[in-house]
This record gives C-alpha cells, structure tokens and sequence, in this order.
C-alpha cells in the first residue's frame, strides 16, 4: 500500500507519550516526530506540536482521524471521524517493550488532531501558528 | 503544494487532480529528465565538478535532485524514487559517499520535475533532511557553498546548516531568509560569534515566493565571505578576529538540525519550496570556483538567465 498523508497534531503536554509509541510503532524514526511548536502566536510559547507528511499507511487504522468541512462563512464543521485502533496500538507497543497505560492511551486519542488536511489548513482551522524562533544575533 | 484543502477532500485526490500529471505525461516528463542529465557530461557536469573542486580529497558534497540514482523513499536506500510525488527519505551526495536522509517518514520532502529541472519540495513545516552520523569539518577553516532554491513562504528559513546551537562559534548556515520581520535579510549566512556575528546578503527582499542562487565562500583564517545571490556579488565582507574552525555534527539540508551525534529540532526553521541542489566544498576556494558552482546549480535548474522573482 502507498503511504499516507496526514497532519497529526497533539498538546505539548501529550508530546513526549505520543513520541514513545510512535517509536516502539515506527522505529527510531518515530521520536524524530512532533517538534514543531504551535501556539496561538508566533511569540509562543507552544501549546501543540506537528508533524505532517506521508506516513506508513498501517497509521490510518491506528489513529483516530477527523474530517472537517468548512462553510460559506468560514466555520469549520467535523462531518466524519474514525476512532482509531487503541487495542492495536497498545498490542504493537507491549511487542516492542513499551506497556501502554490504556486510560492514557485514551487521552491521547481524544485531544489528538489528525487529518488529511495541508498543515497551514489545519493550523488555521485549531487557531495556531508555527512558534518562530530568531536568528538575530 | 495546495493549500487551503478542506476536510472530505483526500490530499492524494487533490495532489492527483492539481499537482501529479497523467501517467504518460509524468513518463514523458521523466525521458525528458533522463535526457537532460545525460547531456549533462560537457562543462559543467558532475564529473568536472568532482575533477575540480573535489579532485584533492576535499570534504564535502554534491546533491543534484535530477539524479534518480541517488533518492530513495526511505531512509536506508531500499526504495528508490520512480515518480513525481514519490517522498524522499534519502538523498545521495555525488561525491564523499555524504548521504543526508530521515528515518522519521513526516519529515520527507516530495520530489519532482517539469522534465528539465527537478526538486526537493520542503513542506517548511518538519521536512528535513540529515546525516545520521556526524560530519567531521573540525580540520577545516573555509568553505565553498551553493543552493539553487525557491522559497514559498516568509519568515526564518534555513537550507544548509551544521552545528550544535544557534549561535555556536563553529557553526555553518545558509539562509533562504534570514530574519521573521521586515527589513528580511536574504539570503544570509551565519558565522556567529564572530564579528560581524551575522552575514547578509540584499536585505529588504519581502517577496514570499523568490528564486534563489546562493552561493558564498568563506575564509575563518582570513576573516571575510563572499557571497552572490542570483549571479549579483554582495560587497565582500570583513569578519573582524580570525574565527575558529569547523566542527564535527550532524549536517542538514532542508532545515536546521542541531546537534553532535543526536539531532535536536529545537530551531528547526524549516525552508519552504523547493531545493533544486546543493554544493559544499570545505576547502579554500577561489573566486572561478565559486562561478562553477554558481553554473553549474543554474543548469541543474534550468536558470538560463538570472531568476527572477
């Protein structure tokens, strides 16, 4: 199967857990992923982190995903959603050694923002923009 | 890339319907390609730049997004790019053996062509490309540097960099913008702790999406830089106290990753657009030089004449 693409955004609070998984799921390449800071300013400080880009299709079963759909007046409107597979995520996780709190696993998953969205479109719908950081020396 | 997509549309739907030509146009596009690096073998192919500018065993390297043979979609070099939009997670240097790649899959750029120049798309979110292992440049007091890029957005973006922070006295960056307010200073590059601390190329260049020949030598012995943007010298700059070396790290292309031996996205400043190539040659290096690299980045993306905004 061909790669997917999503824009999967999470709390920073939720971060460091969704890193872990996403390493015992993915390899070592996994907690490359969410270091993107967010905030509702470029000031910061960060309140989310992203990442984006084409990914293993096996994510699509495993993470919960949203739809959006914008109105005429700019609203944004969830028209579907999928829940993800938990039981899947903690199974993968406990084979390559980490055990997975299900009740946090759960937290995760209803704070999460994965969509099929362009980043700068799901940025603006959630209100956040890339923190920047200087260069000015 | 689009922008804008809204929920119930699938990316892969809009890339298929906006971006990805029909099959035998994207076949065509890739003869076409093909052809075109294979007349490359007059001046200034890759063989001449090899001969000349890393004939003495200079440290470096060579990145030419034309070169199918050297993109792989994953990070160990198993998957090779067939096809525009296929997603890249290594990128082999021509010369040195210097491979720069993502073991995180988010973070691949997209390669593709218009059938005479090709590139590396940066999403200027998280795209990054990197050497897993660190680069030793600590013997080395000056380098010879070059990107042909189009940046697609405003604020910090970085296209080359090696170094453990931000402004560590060792540090190698090359900038498609330079500051995140006005008046924007581009391109730059950093030398840091030094003095001045930071170079400059053109400031007060505000267009989002502009077309990019950067190419720069520096001397750290000597104290002073050249740079070029689009063919155009900057006037030469003077550096103040001898600077240090080089160092050992982690190089990135794409964005900036600091670090030794583990990567650190803390001050990513992803570039976005496109990155058409890149030449790093860290040696002395002389003012003909840097022109082979400024040639030879133009035909690798069919500048022809200076790029314009």
């Amino acid at each position: 199967m061909s790669d997917i693409f999503r824009t999967l955004i999470v709390p920073v609070t939720t971060a460091p857990f969704a890193r872990d998984i996403a390493a015992a799921l993915g390899g070592p390449g996994g907690a490359y992923m969410w270091q993107t800071p967010l905030a509702p300013s470029v000031d910061g400080p960060a309140t989310h982190y992203v990442s984006s880009g084409w990914i293993p299709p096996a994510w699509q079963v495993m993470v919960p995903t949203q739809t959006w759909a914008q109105d005429a007046d700019g609203s944004w409107t969830l028209v579907e959603s999928t829940p993800g597979d938990p039981a899947a995520v903690i199974a993968g996780c406990a084979a390559a050694g980490l055990t997975v709190d299900p009740l946090a696993l759960a937290d995760l998953y209803a704070v999460a923002d994965v969509t099929a969205q362009e980043p700068w479109a799901a940025f603006a719908r959630l209100g956040l923009v890339m923190v920047q950081p200087e260069i000015d020396t | 890339m689009p922008r804008g997509v809204v929920g119930g549309l699938s990316r892969a739907s809009v890339v298929e319907a906006l971006v990805m030509p029909p099959a035998a146009a994207a076949s065509e596009r890739l003869q076409s390609l093909a052809a075109r690096v294979r007349e490359d073998v007059t001046y200034p192919g890759v063989a001449d730049i090899a001969r000349r500018l890393f004939g003495a065993g200079e440290l470096g390297g060579v990145w030419d997004a034309r070169r199918l043979n050297t993109l792989w979609q994953d990070a160990a070099g198993t998957i090779p790019v067939t096809a525009p939009g296929d997603p890249v997670g290594r990128w082999d240097s021509l010369v040195r053996g210097l491979s720069v790649a993502t073991p995180d899959d988010a973070r691949r750029p997209l390669w593709q062509t218009d059938g005479t120049a090709a590139w590396l798309n940066f999403d200027g979110v998280d795209d990054v490309l990197w050497t897993q292992t660190a680069v030793d440049f600590s013997g080395t007091t000056d380098a010879l540097f070059g990107v042909a890029c189009r940046r697609e957005k405003l604020g910090v973006q970085v296209v080359l960099f090696q170094g453990s922070t931000i402004a560590g006295t060792n540090t190698l960056g090359l900038f498609s913008q330079a500051g995140s307010t006005p008046p924007f200073r581009t391109p730059a590059i950093g030398f840091f702790a030094g003095s001045p601390s930071f170079v400059e190329v053109t400031p007060e260049r505000q267009e989002t999406v502009l077309s990019l020949l950067i190419t720069g030598r520096v001397s750290r012995p000597n104290g002073w830089a050249r740079l070029q943007r689009n063919g155009t010298d900057d006037t030469p700059i003077t550096m103040g106290a001898a600077q240090p070396t080089y160092a050992s790290g982690i190089l990135s292309i794409g964005a900036r990753v600091f670090g030794t031996t583990t990567p650190d996205f803390s001050g990513l400043s992803a570039h976005q657009g496109r990155i058409h190539g890149v030449i790093l040659r860290m040696a002395p290096s002389s003012a003909a030089e840097q022109e082979l690299v400024d040639q030879t980045l133009r035909r690798w993306a069919n500048w022809s004449q200076v790029p314009t905004p």
